[in-house]
């Protein structure tokens, strides 16, 4: 179990200043006419490499948007997103590509395959990146050791807890060595117990690869661990410079 | 209330207007199978008509039964009658035998007939082939000219008993007769209502007739009070030959026969007690009738399975929506609706539903039938037809509709009231068949039906003489059950399989291709049901196929049977052959001929029998003889028997039954000798066949045509037995090679395997089945198409989450297409594989039925590749097609949608 202390060590290497993913003037329009909502209007953001981010705000407000934009599930309406200083959303081939070697997701509802066992659950972004058997049996056992549930490897995710489910998704989106997690209302499932376990746990890992965490929640302690929280308010960022370290 | 009823059914349907399509798309489709049936069926009858009313060469004739009636008048009042397109009469008067005046040469008893020279025209019973009719002289038949050496310009002498001296006529021609067998009705008592055969014939102008004989007859008559003291007719036959309007004739032979019936009434009742008709037509028309009747069932039983498929895949479509539909159920019972109206509504719904399904099923059926059978496969349909096939389309929508979306709605409905009152969830059991193991029973059931057959000769038909072939309706039980158990078996057997299956596939695999094992293990259940309909489907078509290509076989066989080898040329009888006709025989394309005779009046113990006499060194190779038809020794070694033992003879296995004859018995035969002589031999049985080609019979026997011909003293062959090469086509060229070498002085019958094909005795074998085999291969593709499609839009649809999310961690559209795939494929792989046993199992089985319809019984299924090939490549073409047109589907899914839906 990582410890306070841990987690609370500032990133470290020399990246740790650099963009991993930067965003410019996203724009997101859903429906037409008089029912048009804009979720996004305008959000301009940078998430350095390692760093900690928790994205608040009240329901309705376009969390979700904000991610599905920024990890390349749906597409922006007007607005740049680069990866590395690379702009991706100008092209959709080279977006995907990017996108799926750099950033992986966790969801609030665990969004595991319900045929696969938890080890390829953990496995299938490494089928999909085309990492041979040998290697992609190595990697995923080792992420299922860090989420400590290598002894569950052969369970279908019906028969895991929650908090088991989550960690299995957590150690799917740990496997491919992405530089950004975006995980949404990742504890929204789970009981305040284990929410904070897994939470703990989500934090840590991220912390000790290196891996910049994009995480919206609702709850401030939350938002407390993070290195620095950006409010979303009817699609705009707010206050976006609060910064906790 | 009504009204609030109909009004929120129609909203209903509108709100989920995918559901009401593929409803209605499904029920349309089992409607337009009904209707492509019944198109077939309307259209065979047709055909049945036809065939049955082809070879009659006489509609009707009427039969003078007092000597004192006007032909005239009588003529002239058939001749109004509607429905009549030309009648003629003709007298007939008995003849003891022509001779040339002064001639040692003198015919059999014949007829001297007597006819108008519009005759001709009329009909063609009668064919000049030289000379002219003229009203001053007679035609002969070719039988008599060659009997007596006549030729036009001779004079005959006919001796008719009534007349005091024989009549003097000059020949002015000679006649063609082979087609007037109907003409004269047996005399004979006991022979009563067969036709009489005669050779001989003289056939004069009824002007001269009435001339020169009429009176002189009709006073022997009056002075002989009762001319027929002996049974036979009166000393002239008046007859009225009546044609009628056989376009005007209803299609279905049973309609037809009533038509012809009323008809030849209304023509006795002018000349009540007076006149006498013998309805060929009427005859021929019966016999057709229950063959139309069996057809009738035969077709649309071999329709059900897809009828069966239709309405699983309609309520497979609905099913779809199954979750839609129970929410507003819900939703009526919340608002306060009783179960009755919430019934209401889903029984209004499913009428609009089947009527729809109806009407789009009619036009669907229609068309199929033009795709599969061509423009004139409606030709013949008339409106009447069309609105025939209404109320079945109706009814068989409406049953679909209740089956696929009332009953569905009812049990969620009951299933609502079970939730409320008892507030549990609602728990997954088994289905019914699967508790109460129809599926066994039923394949059970199929197997004793088929036991009981077999043992009371189920399949054998049921009258002796007669053509009608009576059916037993449970003949069909046992297919129905056996296409039920194996339908059900199935699908208890894959949802077991299909999980043990996927898991050794994903052990076995790695990457997509595991991923793809796993999830076809995980849903079992779905993937049954796709496997099913691909399966039962295209096992349905290959059943089809199968069944076709036996049908075709064992008519071919059936003909070879009755031809006896390719060609069959018999000459006229009594006539003095032509030398070397033998050799002559073997026109280019023969291979072989060899001559056979026939007593067909042989005495065995005390019964008649038809005894044959073969060459046993050359029969085998050009006869038409397989080993099935022998008992316990090969063709081969039966007649290389036959051959080592002079005296030897094969008899058929009744008659060793009858009188217990083992081979090595000795079988005392008496062989007519001509002229009612008879000559005793002692046989001694060599071997015992079930039947034997040439003989129809079953009670036959066969001999050395050697030791016959020295027995008899003749050594003159009944007919000859010309090998071609086997085929249709060959059969046909050596034919028609043949038919020249006779002139019109040696008549001859030529048989061929086509012509006996074409005009076969029983309507029922003469039928072509290929239309329905191109329908049903229509409807085959569409169900499996329909099927497959929807099984994987459903695919797609129920996992849309799992895709999303798949494509959110990383796995590319192209990727998940080939998840799809891989699944689709297996889906394709699966149903192909089971469809042929299971195929070939319905085809065993359905071809025994077969059996009551041929002579000979069906040994097997007749596999003929290139329609089963044609099958799968059209089959699995189209499901690829489904698969593709599914796949564009991916990259559809609105993934941001689907992934906030937690
Ligand atoms: N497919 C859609 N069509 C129309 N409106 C949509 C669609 N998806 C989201 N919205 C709207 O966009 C806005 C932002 O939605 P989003 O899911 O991003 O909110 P959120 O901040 O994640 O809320 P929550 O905290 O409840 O998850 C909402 O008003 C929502 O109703
Ligand atoms: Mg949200």
């Amino acid at each position: 179990m990582a410890t306070r202390a841990d987690e609370m060590t500032p990133p470290p290497d020399a990246q740790a200043g650099r963009a991993v993913l930067a965003a410019t003037g996203l724009r997101k329009r859903y429906g037409r006419g008089d029912g048009a909502v804009d979720a996004l209007r305008g959000v301009d953001l940078e998430i350095r490499g390692g760093e900690i981010v928790a994205v608040m705000g009240p329901s309705g407000c376009g969390k979700t948007t904000l991610l599905h934009v920024l990890g390349g599930i749906e597409p922006a309406d007007a607005g740049e997103i680069s990866i590395d200083g690379t702009v991706v959303s100008r092209d959709e081939r080279r977006l995907a590509g990017l996108h799926r070697r750099t950033v992986t997701f966790v969801f609030q509802g665990f969004g595991l395959i319900p045929s696969l066992s938890a080890r390829e659950n953990v496995e299938f972004p490494l089928v999909a990146a085309g990492v041979p058997a040998g290697e992609r049996h190595r990697s995923s056992l080792a992420a299922l050791a860090d989420v400590g549930l290598v002894e569950w490897q052969h369970h279908l995710p019906e028969e895991m807890s929650g908090g088991q489910r989550q960690r299995v998704a957590i150690a799917r989106a740990l496997v491919p060595n992405p530089r950004l997690i975006l995980a949404d209302e990742p504890t929204g499932n789970l009981d305040v117990a284990t929410g904070e376990e897994v939470l703990d746990l989500l934090i840590t890992s991220a912390r000790r690869r290196r891996c910049a965490l994009v995480m919206v929640t609702h709850d401030p302690d939350a938002g407390a661990r993070a290195d620095r929280i950006l409010s979303l308010r009817d699609g705009v960022l707010v206050n976006h410079t609060e910064d906790l370290t | 209330m009504t009204r609030g009823v109909a009004a929120y059914t129609f909203r209903l349907l509108l709100r989920s207007p995918g559901r009401s399509l593929a409803l209605i798309g499904g029920l349309s489709l089992g409607v337009a199978l009904v209707v492509s049936i019944l198109f077939f069926v309307e259209s065979s009858s047709k055909q049945l008509t036809q065939t049955a009313i082809a070879p009659v060469p006489i509609d009707m004739v009427g039969h003078a039964t007092v000597p004192t009636i006007s032909q005239r008048q009588v003529v002239g009042a058939f001749r109004r009658q509607p429905g009549i397109q030309a009648v003629e009469v003709m007298d007939a008067v008995d003849f003891t035998t022509a001779a040339r005046p002064g001639g040692a040469q003198k015919t059999p008893a014949g007829k001297l007939v007597a006819v108008d020279p519009s005759f001709f025209q009329s009909f063609d019973v009668l064919k000049v082939s030289s000379g002219a009719f003229d009203p001053n002289g007679a035609l002969v038949t070719e039988a008599t000219a060659t009997r007596l050496g006549v030729k036009p310009g001779d004079t005959i002498a006919v001796s008719i008993p009534a007349l005091a001296a024989p009549y003097q006529v000059k020949v002015t021609g000679i006649v063609d007769a082979s087609r007037a067998q109907m003409l004269f009705l047996s005399t004979d008592p006991s022979k009563q209502g067969e036709y009489q055969v005669v050779t001989d014939m003289v056939v004069m102008d009824r002007s001269l007739f009435n001339r020169a004989l009429r009176t002189a007859l009709l006073g022997a008559a009056s002075a002989q009070p009762a001319p027929n003291a002996t049974g036979g007719a009166p000393v002239v036959d008046q007859q009225q030959l009546i044609r009628i309007d056989r376009t005007a004739l209803p299609g279905s032979p049973a309609a037809a026969q009533t038509r012809v019936k009323t008809l030849a009434r209304s023509l006795e009742r002018q000349f009540t007690g007076q006149i006498k008709i013998t309805n060929n037509l009427g005859d021929a028309l019966g016999s057709a009738k229950g063959d139309a009747l069996t057809a009738k069932i035969l077709f649309i039983f071999l329709g059900l399975p897809g009828v069966a498929l239709a309405v699983f895949l309609a309520r497979y479509a609905g099913e779809l929506y199954g979750e839609a539909q129970r929410r507003e159920i819900g939703l009526l019972r919340a608002r306060g609706a009783s179960s009755r109206q919430v019934l209401g509504i889903a029984g209004l719904a499913a009428g609009v539903l089947g009527v729809a399904g109806a009407a789009v099923g009619l036009g669907a059926g229609t068309l199929v039938t033009v795709l599969a059978r061509g423009n004139n496969a409606l030709a013949s349909a008339s409106a009447g037809t069309f609105i025939g096939m209404v109320p079945w389309a109706l009814a068989a929508g409406l049953l679909m509709a209740v089956a696929s979306s009332f009953m569905p709605a009812w049990n969620a409905a009951r299933q609502n009231v079970i939730d409320e009152r008892r507030r549990i969830k609602r728990v997954e059991r088994a289905p019914f068949w699967k508790r109460a193991w129809l599926d066994v029973g039923a394949l059970l059931a199929a197997g004793v039906v088929l036991f009981l057959l077999n043992l009371s000769g189920g399949f054998k038909p049921a009258g002796g003489e007669g053509q009608t072939l009576s059916f037993s309706f449970y003949l069909f039980l046992a297919p129905l059950l056996l296409w039920i158990g194996l339908t059900l078996l199935l699908q208890r057997l894959l949802v077991k399989v299909i999980p043990l299956f996927a898991r050794s596939a994903a052990g076995a695999s790695s990457g997509f291709g595991q991923v793809a094992a796993r999830s076809m293990g995980w849903r079992a259940n779905r993937l049954t049901s796709a496997i099913s309909v691909v399966a039962l489907t295209l096992s349905f078509g290959v059943s089809l196929a199968l069944f076709t290509s036996t049908y075709n076989a064992q008519k071919r066989m059936d003909a070879h049977y009755a031809v006896g080898s390719d060609v069959r040329v018999t000459p006229a009888l009594g006539l003095a052959q032509p030398a070397g006709l033998r050799q002559r025989l073997l026109v280019p394309g023969a291979t072989g001929v060899t001559a056979v005779m026939r007593d067909g009046s042989a005495v065995v113990g005390s019964e008649r029998h038809v005894v044959y006499g073969i060459n046993a060194a050359k029969f085998g190779s050009i006869s038409y003889l397989p080993d099935s038809f022998l008992v316990g020794e090969s063709a081969t070694t039966m007649l290389s028997n036959l051959r080592a033992t002079p005296n030897g003879v094969l008899i058929s296995r009744d008659l060793a039954n009858t009188f217990s004859i083992l081979v090595g018995d000795p079988v005392l035969v008496r062989l007519s000798t001509g002229g009612g002589a008879y000559k005793d031999v002692r046989l001694k049985a060599v071997g015992i066949f079930k039947q034997f080609p040439t003989s129809s019979q079953d009670s036959d026997l066969v001999m050395n045509r050697a030791f016959m011909a020295q027995a008899r003293g003749t050594t003159a062959a009944d007919f000859y037995l010309v090998r071609a090469d086997g085929t249709q086509a060959g059969a046909t060229r050596v034919a028609n090679e043949i038919k020249p070498l006779f002139g019109s002085t040696a008549p001859a019958q030529v048989q061929d395997l086509t012509a006996t094909l074409a005009t076969d005795q029983s309507t029922l074998t003469s039928l072509n089945l290929s239309g329905l085999g191109s329908t049903e291969r229509i409807f085959t593709l569409v169900i499996a198409f329909a099927g497959f499609g929807i099984f994987l839009l459903s695919a797609i649809a129920e996992r849309a989450k799992e895709f999303s999310t798949m494509r959110a961690i990383g796995a590319a559209p192209s990727q998940l297409r080939r998840l799809l795939a891989i699944e689709g494929g297996s889906i394709m792989v699966f149903g192909l594989l089971l469809s042929v046993p299971v195929g070939f199992i319905i085809a065993r089985v359905l071809v025994t039925l077969l059996t009551s319809i041929f002579s000979l019984p069906v040994s097997g299924v007749s596999v003929s590749l290139s329609p089963l090939l044609i099958l799968f490549a059209v089959s699995a073409g189209g499901l690829l097609v489904a698969l593709v047109l599914t796949a564009q589907a991916l990259p559809r899914l609105s993934l941001g949608t689907t992934l906030r839906e937690e």
